[in-house]
């Protein structure tokens, strides 16, 4: 059996994407400290400090809130402002070498449409220098269970099939450090579902994965840990699921339409739930102490008043307003 | 796609400027050297072979060194890296542990390549049908020009994509003012011009004699130090800038 065969073979038997070098990898990190990035006038980064280590880490933030800056900065493509980001101690700008142990998946959609998929996942890996190039591409085209449509041209790939080659073209070398740039852009569910799968095995044995995204239920299934970014600024941090608390249970503001308003309003005053009430063209504006206890209280409050509910709005709900909440915390 | 670094970047790079649309503009107007001769041909002039030299030289100096070599190295130098810079690419190849001259040193010798490959036929072909033969010493002398002249010109505009996103448009002023006008109008700047530098690399390779149909404005001797000092700049500029390059936001 070649080696491409046996490499083919073994990655459609499951075999983990991985080499023998685990140990190496749990000391892989990406530490940014003050690292700011402006462009004239324009502060696309702002003064950020955190270190990552294996496992994944989200990117939250709405769209323009510096989350590409951050990842271009990380691989070295953007000098930074003022600051450091070093890659397992070393700066990462202006040190080609630090991509031995990074590797990266852009957000645009461009890849050499010309190229076939396996031809450009092998680019990747006699760029890396590997000593078996062929062996690797055969290795991360399946990874992305791409092997079939590999012969294609890149061309004629859908969105989905572009995002999963050019995560193969990264793993190539099978790097420490993974920076992902909103990589399920135009996966489909079943797409999504095994890069979530791959990249959280990966990161279990050891590989730093960084991804960004402005989706926070993206973060449910694979992120540990999570950076809020917004407007160039570190808003907050943490694990996934206090990042979701203090957003969800964090003041809200509703609309109520219902048979009797200003039954309903007495009644709401006096829950603890409710900040405020106001009545207003027929409506009712409530301002919730947090949407969790409201929502929750809301239907007892009505049944007791005797009041019908015709109609509930949460009002402010864009992801702007929440992530401005954070940063105003 | 197997092979080194350079050669796995020189290929990408080659099948690149070959997709795209300029590449067959640039060949579509390398046919004129051939259209011209053509016309040449049919209006008697091949009867005389001092006739045939005389317009073979104005051709490959008017037409050819002064329009199409440096529109062509345009072209192609500008499209090495400008491609990759427009539209993303070129991320895929820069992150990567390669010596930033190993990239610069595939690209260029890609971008002369296809410069050399998009002119010449046409001067061939051209020199077939003025003099029936391509065993002509002009067309030795010119051939070696173009082959000169497509290294410097793809070095030139190769670091001129590196330094500005207008490169194309910055290199049509260069061609068409410097290499058009100037350097022919005043004799102190034939010292910076590639058309003069072809010229004289032309004459020499040629074995042109003195009096001929075929006179630079510069010494040949000269000649080779100045390109080779352009080659240098332009191709150590290429370098420094790739090392120090932002790759721009996200549109």
């Amino acid at each position: 059996m070649s080696t491409v065969t046996e490499a083919r073979a073994a990655a459609d038997a499951g075999v983990p994407f991985a080499r023998s070098d685990t140990q190496e990898r749990h000391n892989a990190s990406v530490t940014l400290r003050h690292a700011s990035k402006w462009y004239g006038n324009v502060v696309a980064v702002n003064d950020i400090t955190f270190e990552l280590t294996p496992g994944v880490t989200g990117l939250l933030g709405p769209n323009g809130a510096g989350k590409t800056t951050l990842l271009h900065l990380m691989a070295g493509f953007l000098k930074p402002s003022s600051g450091t980001v070093e890659v397992d101690g070393q700066p990462s700008w202006k040190n080609p070498e630090v991509y031995r142990r990074i590797g990266i998946v852009p957000e645009r959609e461009d890849v050499y449409p010309f190229l076939t998929g396996r031809e450009f996942v092998r680019m990747n890996a006699v760029l890396q220098r590997l000593p078996d190039p062929d062996e690797a591409t055969e290795r991360a085209v399946a990874a992305v269970e791409l092997t079939r449509a590999a012969d294609r041209r890149i061309g004629t790939y859908s969105k989905g099939m572009r995002q999963r080659i050019k995560v193969a073209g990264a793993l190539a070398h099978d790097p420490a450090i993974l920076l992902l740039d909103e990589p399920f852009n135009g996966m489909d569910p079943k797409q999504r579902l095994h890069m979530i799968d791959l990249l959280r095995a990966d990161a279990e044995r050891g590989r730093v994965i960084v991804f960004s995204t402005h989706i926070l239920e993206e973060l449910h299934h694979l992120a540990e840990q999570v950076l809020v970014v917004v407007s160039g600024r570190l808003a907050a941090s943490g694990d996934f699921r206090e990042i979701r608390r203090l957003m969800t249970d964090r003041p809200h503001t509703f609309t109520l339409r219902s048979t009797e308003n200003r039954a309903l309003a007495a009644a709401l005053m006096a829950d603890e739930s409710v900040a405020a009430v106001e009545l207003t063209d027929g409506r009712l504006v409530v301002r919730a102490a947090d949407r969790g206890s409201f929502t929750v209280a809301l239907p007892r409050i009505a049944r007791r008043a005797g009041v019908g509910l015709r109609e509930l709005i949460p009002a402010d709900e864009s992801l702007e307003s929440v992530f401005s909440y954070l940063v105003e915390r | 796609m197997s092979g080194s670094v350079e050669w796995t970047v020189a290929r990408v790079t080659w099948r690149l400027l070959l997709g795209q649309r300029r590449w067959i503009l640039a060949l579509v107007a390398s046919l004129l050297p051939v259209l011209v001769a053509w016309l040449f041909v049919t209006q008697g002039g091949e009867s005389n072979p001092v006739q045939q030299a005389n317009f073979f030289v104005g051709l490959m100096a008017t037409l050819v060194l002064t329009a199409l070599l440096p529109l062509a190295g345009l072209v192609h130098g500008t499209a090495a890296f400008g491609t990759e810079l427009d539209d993303g690419t070129l991320r895929y190849i820069l992150a990567k542990p390669v010596a930033r001259w190993r990239l610069v040193a595939a690209k260029l010798a890609t971008a002369a390549l296809a410069t050399v490959v998009t002119v010449l036929p046409g001067v061939v072909v051209a020199a077939v049908i003025i003099f029936g033969t391509p065993d002509n010493w002009l067309l030795r002398g010119f051939a070696a020009a173009v082959l000169v002249g497509s290294v410097l010109y793809a070095a030139i505009f190769l670091v001129l994509s590196l330094l500005t996103r207008r490169a194309l448009l910055i290199g049509l002023l260069y061609v068409i003012a410097w290499e058009g006008a100037l350097s022919r109008a005043f004799s102190g700047m034939r010292s910076l011009s590639v058309r003069e530098y072809a010229m004289a690399i032309a004459e020499a390779a040629a074995g042109a004699p003195v009096g001929g149909p075929l006179q630079a404005g510069l010494e040949s001797g000269t000649v080779v130090w100045l390109a080779v000092g352009m080659l240098t700049l332009a191709t150590a500029g290429a370098i420094a800038r790739l090392r120090v390059l932002e790759v721009a936001e996200e549109v």
